[in-house]
């Protein structure tokens, strides 16, 4: 959110109060579940009688609404993104589910999915000036620059893994993309933007190894920048929710993610909670019923209630609480 | 790498954890940072790993024993606490190694510029660390390694340095923090061994 513009108070006019907490749902592959628990977290907090809204932020592929249950509805971000109306709120239905509520993503042309800067930047500004306790932004797959900056305008980043090579590397990518799309908008310096580039590189020839490695080095060439540098990696706190676990094994797999994102990238990664992997959550998504309405007590759905109190309460998974074998 | 140096942050443990819980932590953190874990590969090379490997031993060791324990809690608490989480890069002290300004050219910016020979020996070390203005404290600071292991690498006092596994990953974080080539100094050095254990 770094060098966003503000606009100072006039977001809150009409006695509307700031939100509270944006939530950005993403993790680059497809089919990790970001869908499945932007819709779950949605109802899990709006059970607590928190105020909620959804936001489709998959521009171009948006399907939160099914999640939900409900069909495609009239408005959506796209008569936002289009200029029919003039504010964010116009756009927002009710879902049916007390204190939820749901922005539906715009599935209709091709130019939304890469919105110019400044759409871009009205979007994000109109939601943070959105009056509920919690937004949730499902955020598509990939790393464009528009699901980065959306990433990184949210209060909360939210990583969706399931135990897979291919999604674990996607979500340290992501996460990679995310730190470098930060650093980029720190450094000014054309010859610093131009050292981020070539340490994105692996095969550098600066020798260094790790993200972390470029920010010791720029420390030591340029003192000032380096520090900016580390204080915006600890703003930088990525939130991981393993999904289909099956074994004891893919449970830990988050602790060790976190402990290996410490030591290659010099940031604190949350472990926010996992999901058990349970037949019923097919079973709900070919009926197209959204899993915590009409299957509350499997063992997925309590898993993302838990996942739910711990966001609220600002707390992650603690070694003690993995269940024994 | 960040080179972590709190021992509890090491193994991902809160200052107040029970034996058991630091039982378990070492245990996941062996099984993160050895072998195949689908956390690592994409993200470390077996050398970085063995890095890793050798300091959640170690941790393990102090924090394990209840005596060791205690006498690094007392250090933690009595020098202020080294967890402050870059304390490391801050003390790096490769700024006074005539490192040019902040406006050099930064692509022509050699990270090593000592000559490294073929054969390494316990004084070449000393050599190398010396043109970089460092003490043996320093060394032993920023990497954890016990300072008795530093002087006996120096001094190719080999029968008293543990099994090769470590000596492999001292050098290779002595060699890091002097920005020396790691793998120019791991294998000259070994060369060294092995010339001085054949030649009675």
């Amino acid at each position: 959110m770094g060098d966003m513009p503000h606009e100072n108070g006039s977001l809150f006019e009409h006695g509307m109060t700031p939100v509270r907490e944006v939530c950005a749902i993403g993790g680059g592959k497809g089919g990790t579940g970001k869908t499945f628990l932007s819709a779950g977290l949605g109802i899990a907090l709006a059970k607590m009688g928190k105020r909620v809204i959804l936001v489709d932020a998959d521009l171009g592929c948006a399907n939160l609404h099914t999640a939900l249950g409900l069909p495609y509805p009239e408005e959506t971000l796209s008569d936002f993104m289009k200029e029919k109306v003039r504010r964010l709120s116009d756009v927002i239905v009710d879902t049916g589910i007390e204190h939820l509520r749901l922005i539906s993503g715009a599935q209709d042309f091709l130019e939304i999915a890469n919105p110019r800067y400044k759409e871009k930047m009205r979007l994000i500004r109109q939601v943070q000036g959105l009056d509920v306790d919690y937004i949730i932004l499902d955020l598509g797959a990939g790393t464009s620059f528009t699901i980065l900056d959306f990433f990184l305008s949210a209060d909360n980043g939210l990583l969706a893994v399931i135990p897979e090579p291919g999604s674990i590397e996607n979500v340290y990518r992501f996460i990679k993309s995310v730190y470098f799309r930060k650093f980029k908008k720190i450094a000014r310096d054309p010859q610093m933007r131009e050292l981020i580039t070539q340490a994105m590189d692996r095969k550098n020839t600066l020798g260094l190894r790790t993200p972390y490695d470029l920010v010791a080095y720029i420390q030591t060439i340029n003192a000032e920048l380096g520090r900016r540098l580390l204080e915006s990696l600890s703003t930088l706190r990525p939130k991981l929710v393993v999904n289909q676990v099956r074994t004891k094994d893919d449970i830990a797999l988050g602790f060790s993610m976190r402990s290996s994102c410490s030591k290659y990238f010099g940031i604190d990664v949350e472990y926010l909670g996992y999901i058990e992997s349970d037949d019923t959550v097919r079973v709900a998504a070919r009926r197209k019923r959204p899993l915590l309405l009409d299957y509350p007590y499997c063992s997925a759905a309590r898993c993302i209630d838990r996942i739910a109190q711990n966001l609220v309460k600002h707390e992650q998974l603690n070694f003690e609480l993995i269940p024994k074998p | 790498m960040k080179i972590e140096r709190n021992l509890y942050r090491l193994l991902d443990v809160a200052e107040t954890a029970t034996p058991h819980e630091i039982r378990q932590a070492y245990e996941l953190a062996r099984r993160t940072y050895g072998g195949d874990s689908l956390a690592t590969y994409s993200l470390f090379g077996a050398e970085d790993r063995q890095v890793v490997m050798s300091q959640i031993d170690e941790a393990y060791r102090v924090l394990s024993d209840p005596e060791r324990r205690r006498a690094y809690d007392h250090m933690i608490t009595k020098t202020g606490s080294p967890s402050g989480a870059f304390d490391v890069v801050d003390e790096a002290p490769i700024q006074d190694a005539g490192r040019p300004g902040p406006q050099s050219n930064l692509t022509a910016l050699p990270l090593e510029t000592l000559p490294i020979p073929d054969v390494i020996t316990g004084g070449d070390l000393k050599r190398f660390r010396e043109s970089r203005r460092m003490s043996l404290q320093t060394i032993a600071n920023l990497t954890r390694i016990n300072i008795k292991y530093l002087q006996y690498l120096e001094e190719d006092r080999h029968d008293n340095l543990p099994h090769t596994v470590f000596i492999r990953s001292y050098l290779l974080q002595y060699a890091k923090v002097l920005k020396l080539d790691p793998d120019r100094v791991l294998n000259g050095y070994l060369k060294g061994m092995s010339k001085a254990s054949s030649t009675p």
